[in-house]
């Protein structure tokens, strides 16, 4: 992709005799949020130690802004799959460190961590050591840390994992502006409405290739199209007409058969014939959840995560 | 979210600070270093751990100094109860004809009447001390029967026996010169000569000798404060974070450079008290330092080992930080390099006593044994130029190859949480494009 705020192309990473990425393909446009989705140990993770110089390739290219990263041009937020800070230090002079490093003065830093800090209801924890906050408290530090210098590129590694959902939705809330910004952002989840929510395009990786590639609606188009959610009280009855996806609730999605009709009717006509007490319906995407299931199947989240 | 809080980011936001969008990061790679430096070094001084840590040993020094001399001072008393122990009467027999009835009767001396019974009495408790001065004392010893005193109030005896008998023969001598060398040996002053010049006496090994104290100090105080902060990034999984902003090779020199600066500051609080206390001790000893010189060239050549010695050191405590996922891991391998610096001390006395075998060569120029080896060498003055020279230039290639292998294994290792570095992975790193 021309002048591409991520370009990868022909990505290998062997590790000994496993190969953990193979082949992999793929761009993300400035100004984009991009998911990168996938089971564990995927090749998730190593894709983006690689991008970022961590991990050194077997083969391929990998360019940010055209160029091969290097921790000295900056422009980078990375916040890592593996949590941790400077333990031993208080929470303020951790963030202005790394302000420092990240090119700002250090009243400058000072300043904005404090603010950050205020923000994300840490005010008070200024001068704490990190090890006194809990695991959600030093994730927002971290966030705060990969943003301070309002890179133009953000890594996001499972940046809500372990989060209530309070802090989740501020944690979305900062990512969206610094997308607002104008950042392109790199997103890596398991949450399939954090990708619906703030992704544009994204890859499926399975075993170090991309098993699906493009818009959320193209993906989710490759993937069985569009479904039935039904709103309904009781069980769902079988019909050839449709395969019954999820049922949650009083809520089920139901994928039509090839048998049944593109609009749904079918669907709807066979479920009030078949006589459920049906009090909503729609026709929607195939979520993408289900698209994820199908691609790894229901073992997909339980495989022992690899030494990548 | 406070709106106080809200503002301070929106308003940095609304500044346009720079970022990164242009012109890099920390105002270049000095910036960055320096930043590394300042972290590290005032992270580790102002934790009262380090002060505690640093401040016991002179303190320890000092206490355990006030202890031996309340104890010499108690030592002068317990030598006078000693002397005062002696006058217990005895019983001798002389068969040399050399002791003075009247000289044995003030230290509380009678002659025998029964010296088999005297023997007996001595068995039995009722006697303290029975003496059999021999034939020739010059040749064959006093023997001595004693009720037992203690380990070391017994030595009394002896010291008892041996003045009745000097007393008796300095008696009859006339000559108080005569008497004065039987009572105490004479000095001696040797002054020696080298190339013309009066060469240095034993005194003058102290002031080199300091760079072995220095360097051995140094060793003990830096490993566990160096591998610990190499390991720390992949210890608390930082590494890639820390890796985004700056590359492995400024963050390891800055954590070296942070922790010499550490190292000197731990010196300096020893060496300063040390210097005050010298100088105004200085005049009231000088006149007993007669010996003490100071040589330029050793002097230098010390202080070079040093340097070069600590940088070696630190290599290899990188290298073992580098090498191990966590300080817990490290503990062996940290083990092993301080031993493998500080094991020439126990060869020191045969190394410096036998330059020219090949053991002292061996611990001369194997390179962790180098630093401690030529310092004491050097401070003996059996390091010839040429060895001084060698050994310099060795000990700063090997620390300069050391530190080189150390940020290479910590550039490879350093995102590797949970596993230790093998011999396999070590061989099969490439350069690659692993920052630099």
């Amino acid at each position: 992709m021309s002048g591409a705020a991520i370009d990868v192309r022909d990505l290998v990473v062997r590790f000994g005799d496993r190969t953990v990425v193979d082949g992999l393909t793929f761009a993300v446009a400035p100004g984009e949020t991009f998911g990168l989705l996938g089971s564990n140990g995927s090749g998730k993770t190593t894709t983006i130690r690689a991008l970022l110089g961590i991990t050194t390739p077997t083969s391929g290219t990998l360019t940010i802004d055209g160029q091969p990263f290097r921790p000295a041009t900056g422009g980078v937020g990375y916040l890592p799959e593996e949590r941790g800070l400077y333990r031993k230090e208080s929470v303020l002079d951790v963030m202005t460190y790394f302000g420092v490093l990240r090119g700002l003065g250090r009243a400058e830093a000072t300043a904005w961590s404090t603010g950050f800090l205020e923000r994300v209801d840490l005010g008070d924890r200024a001068k704490v050591r990190v090890d006194r906050l809990s695991g959600g408290q030093q994730q927002k530090v971290q966030l705060g840390i990969t943003i301070m210098d309002r890179p133009r590129l953000l890594v996001l590694d499972e940046p809500t994992k372990g989060l209530d959902p309070v802090n989740r939705r501020l944690l979305l809330d900062l990512v969206d502006e610094r997308k607002a910004d104008g950042a392109t952002v790199v997103l890596v989840t398991h949450h399939m409405d954090e990708v619906e929510r703030l992704c544009d395009r994204i890859l499926l990786l399975k075993d170090g290739r991309a098993a699906a590639y493009g818009s959320v609606p193209d993906v989710q188009d490759a993937f069985g199209g569009a479904v039935a959610e039904v709103a309904l009280d009781g069980p769902v009855p079988p019909s050839p007409l449709y395969r019954l996806v999820r049922h949650e609730g009083h809520v089920a999605h139901l994928a039509p058969t090839a048998a049944a009709a593109p609009d749904g009717s079918d669907v709807l006509a066979a479920l009030v014939a078949a006589g459920a007490h049906v009090t909503g319906f729609a026709m929607r995407r195939v979520p993408l959840d289900e698209v994820f299931v199908q691609v790894y199947g229901h073992g997909a989240g339980t495989e022992a995560e690899a030494a990548a | 979210m406070s709106r106080a809080g809200r503002r301070a980011v929106d308003a940095h936001a609304a500044d346009g600070v720079r970022g990164s969008r242009g012109g890099g990061r920390g105002g270049g790679r000095a910036g960055v270093l320096r930043t590394v430096v300042r972290f590290e070094f005032v992270r580790a001084v102002r934790k009262p751990a380090f002060w505690i840590g640093t401040l016991a040993l002179p303190l320890v020094v000092v206490v355990v100094s006030l202890l031996v001399g309340v104890g010499q001072a108690a030592g002068t008393d317990s030598a006078s109860s000693s002397a005062a122990a002696a006058r217990t009467p005895f019983h001798y027999v002389d068969h040399s004809g050399l002791v003075s009835a009247s000289v044995a009767a003030e230290w509380g001396g009678s002659p025998s009447e029964d010296p088999a019974a005297d023997r007996a009495a001595v068995r039995a408790g009722t006697l303290d001390l029975f003496v059999e001065y021999p034939r020739t004392p010059s040749s064959a010893p006093i023997r001595l029967q004693g009720a037992d005193r203690g380990l070391f109030e017994n030595g009394g005896y002896a010291t008892l026996a041996e003045k009745v008998l000097e007393r008796s023969v300095a008696a009859s001598v006339d000559d108080p010169e005569a008497v004065s060398l039987l009572r105490s040996p004479p000095d001696t002053e040797l002054t020696t000569w080298s190339d013309g010049r009066e060469a240095p006496g034993w005194l003058s090994i102290v002031p080199p000798f300091l760079y072995v104290v220095a360097f051995f100090g140094l060793v003990v105080l830096l490993a566990t404060r160096m591998v610990t902060v190499v390991v720390e990034e992949k210890e608390n999984r930082i590494s890639e974070m820390v890796l985004t902003t700056v590359t492995a090779g400024q963050l390891i020199r800055g954590k070296v450079v942070a922790m010499l600066l550490v190292g000197l500051v731990q010196v300096g609080v020893v060496v300063v008290p040390g210097l005050v206390v010298a100088l105004v001790a200085l005049p009231l000893v000088a006149p007993r330092l007669g010996g003490l010189t100071v040589d330029p060239w050793r002097m230098v050549v010390g202080a070079l080992l040093l340097v070069g010695g600590v940088l070696l050191a630190s290599g290899l405590f990188v290298a073992v930080g580098a090498a191990v996922p966590s300080i817990k891991d490290a503990s062996t391998l940290q083990s092993a390099a301080i031993f493998a610096l500080v094991v020439p001390l126990y060869a020191a006395f045969f190394v410096a006593t036998t330059p020219t075998s090949p053991v002292a060569a061996f611990f001369t120029w194997f390179p962790t044994f180098t630093p401690i080896t030529a310092m004491v060498r050097n401070a003996v003055g059996t390091l010839s130029v040429a060895e001084s020279v060698g050994a310099v230039v060795e000990v700063f290639v090997v620390a300069a190859v050391l530190l080189w292998a150390a940020e290479h294994l910590f550039r490879h290792s350093v995102a590797q949480y949970g596993s230790k570095v093998t011999l396999r992975q070590v061989l099969a790193m490439r350069p690659g494009r692993r920052g630099r």
